[in-house]
């Protein structure tokens, strides 16, 4: 037993976390924590990498009792973590994120050389590809994650807390991780995976908690289990399957024109174009860095295109502000929660409220309507099930997948014509992700006009009428609903062909 | 739902007050150490500041320019602009009001009107300068609002000592402007008192910035903007108007502060009279204290104001020196920047939405 926790309970004010948790991981064993969105899996995780103190309990590492004031008392004894939400610094490079605090030094400064040598090195063991001298503020959010990996890596911890890993990685990637984890496990290293997957919980894991309300109720070995149980395990009812009805497109809501965006000398966008219909999901898919990032802030008016044309319900919107955007039916879903979706400082309802402050009934002459606004951010709540104390709660305190769910229900309930969807599931359970693809399709059915932009194939596959595949800033395919299978998609999105 | 609010408003006015009683402690020791003893010290320092009705006038006259100057901090820190430039901006309201309200030939009530409203715009346009500097240029704000106060301060005594020197004292070695005629000042609210209506036009501004801050559409803005100007711009915010319209009022608060302290207290520019009192670095200290609540800066300002006054009271009946009151100031700027107290507000903040949480 490498590490064993006993007894854990975690009270976050009034928040019951982590209800009497006992849980240990063996030595070279892939330890898979599974649960519903605010189930207290990265609770339990932060406590034993030290961001967060048990309010009772006790932590064990090989037998001995340890309390560890923060992730270097962690770190020290072979803990790393690669958190849900990345921990980088933005202005810095790749390789100095990836080696800060254990730089290779020659006397008192640092090596370059050799830090980009090791960071090569380490890139190239793994098969996480990265380019070392990028800056972290020019990288989205798929090659962060990347950092973030290659981080715990470099620090040769022995045990590798994963926090929902790979929520933004393509197929191909994920399959790379897991690979890359059982190697690591057959080292001698031992790991623990937290994530929505469960195929993936299916593919790498010895053994499994299973956590609900902050409880362990629980743990089975991989061998006597099976993604059904799973699932049933977590929710408490089985998943329902879904029939997707043909529905009749209207006009075109959403269109860019040749989009191109040239930006640190080199074409990160170059002449896409690509319309939506009224009645239509039309997915973009692509391994993450390939440009989708770059079109998601060109389309909601965020970065200006260096050419081409950003047409919205028939009006050229190219150099329009995002109020106006807004205003003419746009909502976007963004890609990054914290980064740009909310406001973790913020409560739930300034984060409800966002691009409806100066509507009525919630803004009333210039002040705004506190009592309206709750209500709304109440509404908001209930309707998707956001597990929160109250729309007066922070956004930062809400478990990762919780504030998702808050973001995406402001922005589905913009009731738009248009609406951009980016990693709309992005750290979201089963159940909660059923929830929000029916929101998209009920939107679809009304006739607006939906894009996605994912890098989880399965949920571009499901639920769009169309996909459009995008490398390297190019448009590089087109496909109908069922016109093409993921294996297809996964090659094209790499820049490879499929035979006529 | 009551009990809540009294709570929040509990918290505002105990945030200043733990970090002065931390500073006090340490001032006791200081006190004790060079063989004064502290109970007396302290006596005459809290008689000396809020001890009767003259003490307590001098200490809210004094505090009215350091509220204002902390309004300003207030609105500029919570939409994310660290900006420190409110000591020019208070220098040149301080200046033009003086210059205003002696010069311009209009009655007596117009003067002061025109002086209020002349500082307001000069405080607004030297703000507006540092704004645009970021937005041009991206200067950041602290090292713009730290060089154009030492300009606003120097232009003000080149002004004071060469051009508008006062008219009637021109062979005296004084370089201050022509003192304003007594019906174009702010008038004392008792006749033997000092404390004018300044005072009281001030904690309107608190009250009208609290209103501004909290209940508004503009408030809503700039506090997201403050907590992330990248969620701000994705909701469609416009980050150009709410950096100009919040300089814009952080420069009036800071300029209008000047011209009160003209108009109430001095009746004149006095060649260093802002600078050498630290007015806008004492609202600074405030606004920080009160983690840039309105009310608190009111609160936080009246105790700094008060240490002053009251050192000053120490300094006159007892050894201690003055330096004394001014290293307990010192200790709580530390203590602000240290961001103790914040760690205690959050800790405290926890605890009672666990108390709140348990009646519903
Ligand atoms: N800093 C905090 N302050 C207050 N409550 C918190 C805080 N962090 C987490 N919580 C609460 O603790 C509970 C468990 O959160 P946790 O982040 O562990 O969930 P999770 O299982 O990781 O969920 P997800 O799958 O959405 O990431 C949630 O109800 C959450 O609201
Ligand atoms: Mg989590």
């Amino acid at each position: 037993m490498i590490f064993e926790l006993r007894n854990i309970t975690k009270y976050y004010g009034d928040t019951l976390a982590n209800d009497d948790i006992s849980i240990h991981l063996n030595e070279g064993e892939i330890l898979c924590v599974v649960g519903e969105n605010g189930a207290g899996k990265s609770t339990i995780m932060k406590i034993l990498y030290g961001l967060e103190q048990p309010t009772s309990g006790e932590i064990l590492v090989k037998g001995q009792p340890v309390r560890f004031r923060n992730p270097s008392d962690a770190m020290a004894h072979g803990i790393g973590m690669v958190q849900q939400h990345f921990m980088l610094f933005e202005s810095l490079t790749v390789a100095e994120n990836i080696v800060f605090k254990r730089e290779p030094r020659r006397g008192p400064l640092l090596d370059k050389k050799a830090m980009l040598a090791a960071v090569s090195e380490l890139s190239e063991r793994y098969k996480l590809k990265i380019d070392p001298s990028a800056r972290i503020e020019n990288c989205p959010v798929g090659l962060r994650q990347r950092v973030e990996i290659l981080k715990i890596l470099y620090q040769n911890a022995e045990i590798i807390v994963f926090d929902e890993p790979s929520a933004v990685l393509t197929p191909i990637e994920v399959e790379a991780l897991l690979q890359t984890m059982k190697e690591l496990a057959a080292a001698g290293k031992s790991i623990v995976l937290i994530t929505h997957k469960l195929n993936e919980v299916m593919a790498v894991a010895d053994r499994i908690y299973v956590m609900r309300s902050g409880k362990l109720v629980a743990e089975r070995k991989k061998e006597e289990t099976s993604t059904d149980e799973l699932a049933y395990l977590m929710v408490g009812h089985h998943p329902a399957t879904r029939e997707i009805p043909p529905v009749k497109t209207g006009e075109t809501l959403l269109a860019t024109e040749e989009l191109s965006l040239h930006k640190d000398g080199r074409d990160v966008l170059s002449k896409v174009s690509i319309h939506v219909d009224g009645g239509e999901v039309v997915g973009i898919a692509g391994v993450s860095g390939n440009g989708q990032s770059e079109l998601e802030s060109v389309i909601n008016g965020l970065e200006a295109p260096t050419g081409g044309k950003v047409l919205l319900c028939g009006r050229d919107v190219t150099h329009e502000s995002v109020h106006t955007r807004r205003e003419l039916g746009m909502a976007h879903i963004s890609e990054d929660r914290f980064l740009w979706g909310g406001a973790v400082s913020g409560t739930l309802s300034e984060n409800a409220i966002m691009a409806k402050e100066e509507r009525e009934p919630y803004n009333h002459k210039g002040f705004l309507r506190k009592k309206k606004i709750t209500e709304y951010a109440g509404s908001l709540i209930e309707r998707f099930s956001v597990k929160a104390s109250g729309p007066d709660s922070l956004l930062g305190e809400l478990s990762g997948g919780n504030a998702q769910k808050l973001v995406a229900a402001r922005e589905i309930m913009m009731e738009t014509p248009v609406l951009i969807c980016c990693e709309p599931t992005r750290g979201i359970d089963i159940g909660a992700s059923d929830f929000i693809h029916n929101e998209i399709l009920n939107k679809r059915e009304k006739g607006d006009a939906v894009l996605l932009i994912s890098s989880e194939l399965s949920e571009i596959t499901t639920l769009s009428d169309r996909i459009y595949v995008m490398f390297e800033g190019k448009i590089v395919g087109e496909f109908n609903r069922g016109a093409v299978d993921e294996k297809a998609l996964g090659l094209l999105m790499l820049g490879g062909k499929i035979d006529a | 739902m009551r009990k809540k609010k009294l709570q929040s408003f509990l918290t505002t006015l105990g945030q200043p007050m733990v970090s002065v009683t931390i500073a006090l402690l340490l001032g006791a020791v200081i006190i004790g150490l060079s063989g004064e003893n502290v109970f007396k010290a302290y006596g005459v320092m809290l008689k000396g500041a809020f001890g009767d009705g003259y003490y307590l006038s001098s200490t809210l006259s004094r505090a009215t320019p350091i509220i204002m100057g902390g309004l300003a901090v207030c609105i500029a820190w919570r939409s994310g602009y660290e900006a420190m430039g409110g000591e020019g901006q208070m220098i040149f309201g301080a200046l033009s009001a003086a210059i205003i309200a002696y010069y311009v030939p209009v009655a007596p009530f117009l003067r002061t009107v025109l002086a209020m409203l002349g500082a307001c715009l000069a405080g607004a346009v030297y703000s507006v300068l540092s704004g645009w500097l970021y937005e041009k240029w991206r200067v950041t704000f602290i090292i713009s609002t730290l060089m154009l106060n030492y300009i606003a301060n120097y232009v003000a005594s080149y002004l004071t000592i060469y051009k508008l020197k006062d008219p009637e004292a021109l062979d005296i070695n004084a370089s201050q402007t022509g003192k304003i005629m007594e019906a174009a000042r702010l008038p004392r609210i008792f006749k033997a008192y000092s404390l004018h209506w300044g005072f009281l036009i001030a904690v309107l501004c608190v009250v009208l910035v609290y209103i501004l801050m909290n209940k508004t559409e503009f408030g809503y803005k700039s506090r997201m903007n403050g907590f992330n100007s990248r969620f701000a711009l994705y909701g469609g915010i416009n980050a150009r108007k709410m950096l100009y319209m919040v300089m814009i009022l952080s420069g009036v608060c800071a300029g209008f502060g000047g011209s009160l302290e003209v108009l109430g207290s001095k009746y004149r520019y006095i060649d260093q009279m802002i600078f050498n009192t630290g007015y806008a670095w004492s609202g600074m200290v405030a606004a920080l204290l009160a983690n840039f609540n309105p009310i608190g800066t009111l609160v936080a300002s009246i105790l700094l104001s008060g240490l002053a006054t009251g050192g000053a009271a120490l300094q006159r009946s007892t050894s201690i020196p003055v330096e004394t009151v001014n290293m307990i100031e010192g200790v709580i700027t530390i203590l602000m920047s240290v961001k103790l107290l914040n760690l205690i507000s959050v800790r405290y903040r926890h605890t009672r939405k666990k108390e709140g949480g348990e009646k519903q």
